[in-house]
């Protein structure tokens, strides 16, 4: 029965659950992000004190995003999110220049962490829109990406204003996701 | 530049200063949000509103929760919610109250403050001597740079300066028409079919039983049954909540649950 029942569930879901967060530095876009991947639209947002989480299909694969607070005292928190996370969305705020330091921290911190080691890394590259921000090449270059080992990471440049860039991002991960499993 | 949570002295200096019990932008009371780019005091929803300006315009911090450089503890000490205010209302409207961050009056006095900013560390960390007579010191010029809104010395912008203020209120116009247009759209698909009203499939016409069950969502109600749900269930692009308490889908239908 219980075969069955699974057979059945596979007939009419078919799909991949996967549990992702979305950190970065406050005012970097998460919630937004959060919100245009779930609803496709733009919400007015106020800062988030704890945690947002929606669903968000993609393809097969369904997402469970966390959205988590980046105000500097909640960022300790974050380690509570950790558990069982696949997937984690590193929004950054490229035309913050002088905060770029601080991702990079707070980064390397997650990557460090043991409950993340299995995790992919998307670093949403966000308000591209704007003018002087910083391209998706020199946050590479910021964040050292190429010194990460072992582990699948992409940046994505991306405007969570109007969705750009955010779809092809969650392709990467549940295709990423999907094809090592 | 070290960054450390606010202590409860610079916290207090900061709420006492003229103005800030309240938000700058409305009056809510007790507001625990900053503004550093004008050193003002905003309420969390006003604090929203300020974010989705853009740090170059405002940026905003949690007077709790975030860790504050020296250089945003000092803009907090030059200025206030009275003076910002005053500020606006003498040199140009006072009052709608978000839109005016973007005006070329605004940029003036993101000017005006950065050079106070400036002075002010610059005389503070000439004189640390005991905490208490640096306090005071600081409350001393502080004070004095408040009361001044209708004397201060306004430069006006250069050229760039200018077009770089009108590029920004071009960016949100631009931006507020879509997000209405976009809203108008989700407006449509919002309401639910209630349940009374849709007894029979929308395919078939049959009336739903105990035993042939329904397929919910947004707009459409169909037979879970209904051989043109089950036709279209492989390519699936809706899903549809069943009363069963799991999801499928339906073809038919493109709106989002």
């Amino acid at each position: 029965m219980g075969n069955l029942w699974s057979l059945w569930q596979n007939f009419f879901q078919g799909e991949k659950e996967v549990k992702a967060i979305i950190v970065g530095l406050n005012n970097a876009g998460k919630t937004t992000t959060l919100y245009q991947l779930h609803l496709g639209q733009v919400v007015s947002t106020q800062p988030t004190i704890g945690s947002n989480v929606e669903e968000v299909r993609r393809g097969n694969v369904r997402f469970q995003c966390w959205d988590l607070g980046g105000q500097e005292s909640l960022r300790k928190t974050w380690e509570m999110y950790f558990t069982n996370t696949q997937a984690v969305l590193l929004v950054v705020d490229s035309t913050e220049r002088d905060r770029i330091a601080v991702v990079k921290h707070e980064l390397q911190r997650l990557l460090a962490h043991e409950d993340l080691q299995g995790a992919v890394v998307l670093v949403l590259a966000n308000k591209q829109d704007i003018k002087g921000s910083m391209t998706a090449a020199e946050i590479t270059d910021a964040l050292e990406l190429h010194g990460i080992k072992g582990r699948s990471w992409h940046i994505e440049g991306c405007c969570a204003l109007t969705g750009e860039g955010l779809a092809e991002g969650m392709d990467w991960v549940a295709q990423t996701l999907t094809s090592s499993s | 530049m070290s960054r450390r949570a606010l202590d409860v002295d610079q916290l207090q200096a900061i709420v006492k200063r003229e103005g800030n019990g309240a938000c700058v932008d409305c009056d809510a009371e007790n507001p625990m949000w900053a503004s550093v780019t004008y050193g003002t005091l905003l309420c969390l929803e006003d604090a929203g509103k300020h974010r989705a300006l853009g740090v170059q315009v405002s940026f905003v911090r949690s007077l709790d929760l975030d860790a504050w450089k020296d250089v945003e503890v000092a803009s907090m000490m030059v200025s206030s919610n009275a003076f910002v205010n005053e500020f606006f209302a003498l040199h140009g409207d006072a009052s709608e109250t978000i839109p005016r961050y973007l005006s070329l009056t605004a940029a003036k006095l993101r000017k005006l403050l950065a050079r106070r900013r400036e002075a002010y560390s610059e005389s503070s960390t000439a004189a640390i001597t005991g905490a208490d007579a640096e306090s005071a010191s600081r409350d001393d010029t502080a004070s004095a740079s408040s009361s001044s809104a209708a004397t201060a010395q306004v430069e006006e912008l250069s050229a760039e300066e200018t077009i770089e203020v009108l590029d920004l209120q071009e960016r949100f116009a631009t931006r507020a028409l879509e997000r209405e247009a976009s809203s108008r759209d989700t407006e449509e698909q919002r309401p639910w079919v209630p349940d009374e009203l849709a007894p029979i499939c929308m395919l078939c016409g049959r009336t739903f039983t105990m035993i042939l069950r329904k397929h919910h969502c947004r707009n459409y109600y169909v037979a879970a049954a209904c051989p043109g749900s089950i036709a279209s269930i492989e390519s699936l692009t809706c899903p549809v909540k069943t009363r069963l308490g799991f999801k499928i889908a339906w073809a038919g239908c493109e709106n989002e649950l």
